[in-house]
């Protein structure tokens, strides 16, 4: 196992719909070149989904089989990465759904977006980095995908929106979600220390 | 990304996100710019985002690569799936194939079969109507000349579906890499079936004629028929065609001769066998038969491997 340095956003390949088209047209060199492209982006959307390692690896050969067999319907209407993120999340789900493992959007009560700032007792700004992290890290897996979408992979919410199926404004209250969520779990932690 | 900017004096937190990877257009960010530099709750809101999306980022800095046999593996699903719908193809092509060969026949196996089914049914008929008021009096008759007529004109139609020296049509099969049992098959299901509606269709006749149901005069019939197609069919496969015909109709006069001797002497009726009936061992009989006279065939050399 080789760990990442860093989990940059990926740039759009040059030309994208070619290396689809390539894809499409049975040249598996082009299906190698994508993954060797996407092969972060992808497992680390999928460690968001699954903490299992073998299942997540799992789940990215079913995903790289999927786009062999639908590149011919690739038709640029998305980018290359919200449509192989998109394939990913549908594959995770059926997996996990056979597995009758938890997903990760099911009964969810979404909450509307607090267009207005929240007062707080200690401002997250303050915390240490790590100690955030940590906190991330136990957020429900619904919570994660949705910051990692958008922090991580540098996804705007329109791109969001079609990735987790839901409307622009959902993806908004998501992230809120998940960032009371973090201040909860932060405010369980100093209420533990002291 | 262009969204809809709230007023100058409303708060911008839900846009920070976007703001922060970057994601709104540059008359966009301009504003959320001049809000920030306005409000002070809103600056906090900002940095308290960048201090989630710098933890996000963090905590997914040193995220595991999957292993490196990964695409192997993949490319193993792949070549494995791709097996597995090969034969769905490949079924596809053999119906087809199958389809092809058994139209094919028709035109193929020789004429006078076709010709020779429908004058012997023909002249069975006949007989049955011109026999007058004693075949409507003793359905025996009606019944031997049925059972007669029926099975010697299939045994002999089969007779001749597998002899080069009769068939210019199958000569030309022969000499194609088409598998023998394949036509074999074909030509027993055509040429049999076409006798059997033949003889469906005289029993029909009769049957309107004479009383009674079709099955009636069906079932005299169908089973020595296919028993008797079936042993002729083993025999031209085995000895030849006229051997065949031979057989089959010596095989019909004893019959004949056995059901008029069980008529005639009650007390022999322990000898006779109930093979010449419609009864599942007479099927089961046949069908080995042609199980029997197929893999035979399939065995003997073709013009197409000299």
């Amino acid at each position: 196992m080789s760990m990442g340095m860093h989990a940059q956003p990926v740039t759009p390949v040059a030309d994208e719909s070619l290396v689809i088209r390539r894809i499409a047209a049975g040249d598996r060199e082009a299906l190698s070149e994508l993954y060797t492209r996407y092969q972060r982006t992808l497992f680390n959307y999928l460690l968001q989904l699954t903490s299992d390692y073998g299942l997540a690896e799992e789940i990215l050969q079913d995903t790289l089989v999927a786009v062999w067999k639908s590149a011919h319907r690739f038709e640029g209407r998305s980018s290359l990465q919200t449509w192989l993120i998109g394939i990913a999340r549908r594959q995770a789900h059926n997996t996990l759904r056979q597995r009758s493992l938890p997903l990760a959007c099911e009964d969810e009560l979404e909450g509307l977006a607090a267009s207005e700032p929240e007062p707080e007792a200690f401002t997250l700004a303050s915390v240490a980095r790590d100690e955030l992290a940590a906190a991330f890290r136990q957020l429900a897996p619904l919570h994660r995908e949705a910051l990692v979408l958008i922090f991580v992979q540098e996804l705007s919410y329109q791109e969001t929106a079609t990735i987790l199926e839901v409307p622009v404004g959902t993806v908004k209250s998501r992230i809120c979600n998940a960032r009371r969520a973090l201040r909860a779990l932060l405010d369980a932690r100093e209420e533990a220390h002291r | 990304m262009t969204l809809h900017m709230p007023q100058s004096n409303q708060h911008i937190t839900d846009l920070l996100p976007a703001y922060i990877n970057s994601r709104l257009d540059e008359a966009s960010a301009a504003r959320i710019r001049a809000h920030l530099a306005e409000c002070e709750t809103c600056r906090h809101e900002l940095a308290t985002w960048e201090a989630v999306s710098g933890a996000t980022q963090f905590a997914t800095t040193a995220m595991p690569l999957p292993s490196a046999k990964l695409m192997s593996q993949v490319w193993e699903k792949i070549d494995a799936q791709e097996m597995t719908a090969a034969p769905h193809r490949s079924i596809q092509r053999l119906v087809l194939h199958l389809w092809l060969v058994f139209s094919r026949q028709m035109a193929l196996i020789h004429k006078s079969i076709w010709i020779a089914a429908i004058f012997i049914n023909t002249l069975m008929c006949a007989l049955v109507f011109l026999s007058g008021s004693s075949a409507h009096n003793h359905l025996h008759g009606v019944e031997n000349i049925l059972a007669f007529f029926t099975t010697i004109a299939a045994a002999s139609s089969v007779a001749f579906i597998y002899q080069a020296e009769h068939d210019a049509g199958y000569e030309l099969m022969l000499s194609t890499p088409t598998s023998i049992r394949v036509v074999m098959i074909c030509r027993m299901v055509l040429v049999v079936g076409y006798n059997l509606a033949l003889a469906a269709i005289s029993s029909a006749i009769i049957a309107i004629a004479l009383g009674g149901t079709l099955w009636d005069f069906m079932q005299i019939w169908l089973g020595p028929m296919l028993l008797l197609a079936s042993i002729s069919l083993t025999v031209s496969v085995t000895l030849g065609s006229v051997v065949s015909v031979v057989v089959a109709l010596v095989l019909e006069i004893l019959q004949a001769i056995t059901s008029s001797v069980d008529k005639l002497t009650p007390e022999l009726q322990f000898l006779h066998t109930n093979i010449w009936q419609t009864t599942p061992m007479t099927l089961l009989i046949a069908l080995f038969l042609v199980v029997f006279a197929v893999f035979y065939a399939s065995h003997q050399p073709r013009l197409s491997n000299f």
